[in-house]
């Protein structure tokens, strides 16, 4: 009773509080529910960092969440926009590439390296033969000769059972079937002790050093485990110690599991480490720097300077030829080829007119060694008004009295001549091809002593008066055939005679010389000996008519017919009428 | 992996060594017997629970006239001891042998009775070796011919230390 008493007026209380809950919370707690909705991102929002640290935190599992939704976003947004990561990527990519490119040519070059010196060098090449002779692997010989010692293997040996507990090696060929060396030790170190030790009770005697001529066994004993070191080389004094301390830090931390060792060595696993730092490595010679793949460095190095040499010599061609090259631009000289021949020189080919600069000169001129250029040089006449100048400049210049000045391509001489020279100065000009020149230009010039000197000089007279009666003697009128009458060209030519003849008579008379002109007709052989010599005689008369009506007095004209001329070469030749200046003296 | 190393007794000449031959994996050549008096090879038996390796000290073969390297069988799980029943004398040997051991050490024993190939000469009743069994963890008939009971052998051994 008491019982039901004690809850009857509780049975209300509970109602009424649910019914105020209902009215505070609203049915199910819907109010607090409503409020909590509205200001459900704000209130998460303040939380949700936290809260993920926590349960990150607690059992890990918002990452097992969390990681296939970000996978499966970032494989939606990749293959929706490719482009975009390619452009994320493209730097990067760009950048591994370029650093593992750089790491491949580095391993390159040391294995290169490595190669050459053990192959290439007089050295390594000696180790292959040793290698071989004594019947080991090459990289066996080599580390036999490169390290002046190295621990290749390190045994933990059980004491008590001989049994194998860890063992670490270089993992090298060397690297024997270690469970059955270690036993086989702690047998050879029992046959040892018990062969050797005195009296029962003396000290045990104990194994420490197993020397071959290249091989050390090193042992050290502990009381509950041995440290054996198989060692390459001359072992010095600290590895013995090394392995002391290690084999005193293996009794400190597993004591324990050596005095319960029941046959599984998985609680020694972890004496790695300590066994690692027992694999010593010295190499033979320490004046050795670190590695550097010098050799493969120097080879480089020798392509480079050996690129950088041609490059350089080529480029000193190039600019030699392109000096070179310019000497087209000197007068009378022309350029035709211009190669490299070889590393240094250059061949040239030139066609050059005699008159002109030698290549030689200019070479020198330009300060360009002749030495690297191969000239090959033939001849040539040249136009060029420059060569053309030049020439007629070397001819003025025997003329000490004469200078000559140049107006355009026209020669303009000055100073004083003496007629002779003059003549001799023309004739040598007329010569020269190319040169724009007539007798003319030379009226400039002031003769002197024509009057005087040269009047009484009948010899420079003479040879005035040959050069001019040449100049007649070289002009003939031809004929048709059967014909005496004189064509246009005749008279024209007949004119010019009378010019000539009245400038001779000039002179003539000055130096007292009596001058005529002797006209010979002349015809072919077609016809009758009379006939023809009749027409020849006509022809003559004809001419000397002709030049009578021109102004040359009868007197000085003498015409005769010649009758037949014959050549052979030619009937036309012959149907002339020919001239002949003669003088006597006045006497 | 567990490792045990067991030792492998006998009077010279009751094949011992052919005995393991053919079984075991090993490195060390005969001539090791004779010079330290020891050879070792291993042999590995796959148990149930786990791989056994054996590491088994082929001990040179022990008559009256020489010692006896009790230090050999230090650290060792087990020994086994051969015979040969086509010699008498192998088992008091072998027997004598079993003396030592006990004097050093009270790890399990096995006894081989060796060239079952051959028919038993020996001089033994059947009760006489009964009681000589008792000393003995186990008893097997082997042969190193067929390979007969070595196996076997090896696997009870296996079994028992990993028990």
């Amino acid at each position: 009773m008491a019982h039901s008493n004690e809850q009857q007026p509780n049975k209300p209380d509970t109602e009424q509080m649910q019914k105020i809950r209902e009215l505070v919370l609203g049915k199910d707690g819907q109010h607090v529910k409503q409020a909590l909705e509205e200001n459900a991102r704000e209130l998460v929002a303040e939380v949700v960092s936290e809260a993920l640290h926590d349960r990150e935190k607690r059992d890990g599992s918002v990452k097992k969440v969390l990681l296939p939704l970000v996978e499966k976003s970032i494989e939606k947004s990749v293959a929706n926009n490719s482009e975009k990561f390619v452009g994320y990527l493209y730097p990067l990519v760009g950048s591994l590439v370029r650093k593992s490119v750089a790491a491949f040519i580095t391993e390159l070059l040391e294995k290169t390296n490595t190669l050459m010196e053990n192959s290439l060098t007089i050295e390594g090449l000696t180790w292959r033969f040793k290698a071989w002779q004594s019947g080991v692997t090459f990289s066996q010989y080599a580390a036999s000769q490169t390290f002046a010692f190295r621990v290749e293997q390190v045994f933990l040996i059980h004491r008590e059972t001989g049994l194998l507990l860890n063992s670490v090696s270089l993992g090298l060929e060397l690297e024997a079937d270690a469970d059955m060396v270690s036993s086989m030790l702690t047998a050879i170190n029992d046959f040892v002790s018990d062969s050797f030790t005195a009296k029962m009770n003396s000290p045990q005697q104990n194994l420490d050093v197993v020397r071959t001529d290249n091989f050390t066994l090193l042992l050290k004993k502990g009381p509950k485990a041995s440290v054996v070191a198989a060692i390459t080389g001359n072992m010095p004094q600290g590895v013995a110690n090394q392995l002391q301390q290690t084999l005193e830090e293996i009794h400190k931390l597993y004591d324990k599991e050596l005095d319960n060792f029941n046959g599984d060595s998985v609680p020694f696993n972890e004496s790695e480490h300590q066994l690692r730092d027992c694999l010593m490595t010295v190499l033979k010679s320490a004046k050795k720097p670190p590695k550097r793949p010098w050799m493969a460095w120097s080879l480089v190095l020798l392509l480079l300077i050996g690129c950088g040499f041609l490059l350089t010599k080529r480029w000193q061609s190039h600019e030699l030829m392109n000096h070179v090259s310019q000497i087209d631009n000197a007068p009378g000289i022309l350029l035709t080829n211009l190669d490299t021949a070889g590393l240094e020189k250059i061949r040239l080919e030139v066609l050059r007119d005699p008159a002109a600069q030698s290549v030689q000169e200019w070479l020198q001129q330009q300060s360009i060694d002749s030495s690297r250029v191969i000239l090959k040089e033939r001849a040539y006449l040249s136009l060029d008004p420059l060569l053309i100048k030049h020439k007629a400049e070397l001819v003025v210049a025997r003329y000490p009295n004469i200078s000559l000045e140049w107006v355009g391509n026209l020669p303009k001489f000055k100073g004083k001549s003496s007629n002779l020279k003059k003549l001799r100065l023309q004739g040598e000009l007329a010569k020269l091809p190319g040169l724009i020149f007539n007798a003319t230009l030379l009226d400039d010039l002031i003769i002197e002593g024509t009057e005087n000197k040269a009047a009484n000089d009948p010899e420079l007279i003479r040879a005035i008066l040959d050069l001019n009666i040449a100049k007649i003697e070289r002009i003939s009128i031809a004929f048709e055939p059967a014909r005496s009458d004189l064509s246009e060209s005749a008279l024209e030519k007949l004119i010019e005679i009378t010019q000539q003849l009245n400038n001779l008579i000039e002179v003539a008379e000055q130096q007292e010389l009596s001058l005529g002109l002797i006209i010979m007709g002349a015809s072919d052989t077609v016809g009758s000996a009379s006939f023809n010599k009749e027409l020849s005689q006509k022809r003559a008369d004809n001419v000397k008519l002709k030049l009578q009506e021109l102004g040359v007095a009868t007197s000085r004209l003498n015409a005769i017919g010649l009758g037949v001329i014959e050549l052979k070469t030619s009937k036309e030749g012959a149907r002339k009428v020919l001239f002949n200046v003669v003088y006597f003296g006045g006497g | 992996m567990i490792q045990k190393k067991i030792c492998l007794l006998g009077a010279t000449g009751v094949g011992k060594t052919s005995l393991v031959k053919q079984y075991v994996e090993g490195i060390f050549s005969e001539k090791y017997l004779t010079s330290i008096g020891v050879k070792i090879d291993k042999k590995q038996i796959e148990t149930a629970k786990q791989t056994v390796q054996f590491m088994i000290w082929d001990i040179e073969g022990i008559d009256r006239y020489c010692g006896f390297q009790a230090k050999y069988l230090r650290g060792a799980s087990a020994f086994i001891i051969v015979t040969d029943h086509t010699r008498s004398q192998s088992l008091v040997e072998g027997l004598e042998i079993l003396e030592m051991v006990k004097e050093v050490t009270d790890v399990p024993g096995v006894l081989a009775i060796n060239k079952s190939d051959l028919p038993a000469s020996w001089h033994w009743s059947e009760t006489e070796l009964e009681e000589i069994k008792q000393g003995f963890r186990q008893f097997f008939n082997t042969s190193a011919k067929t390979g007969e009971g070595v196996e076997t052998m090896f696997s009870y051994l296996a079994h028992v230390l990993t028990e």
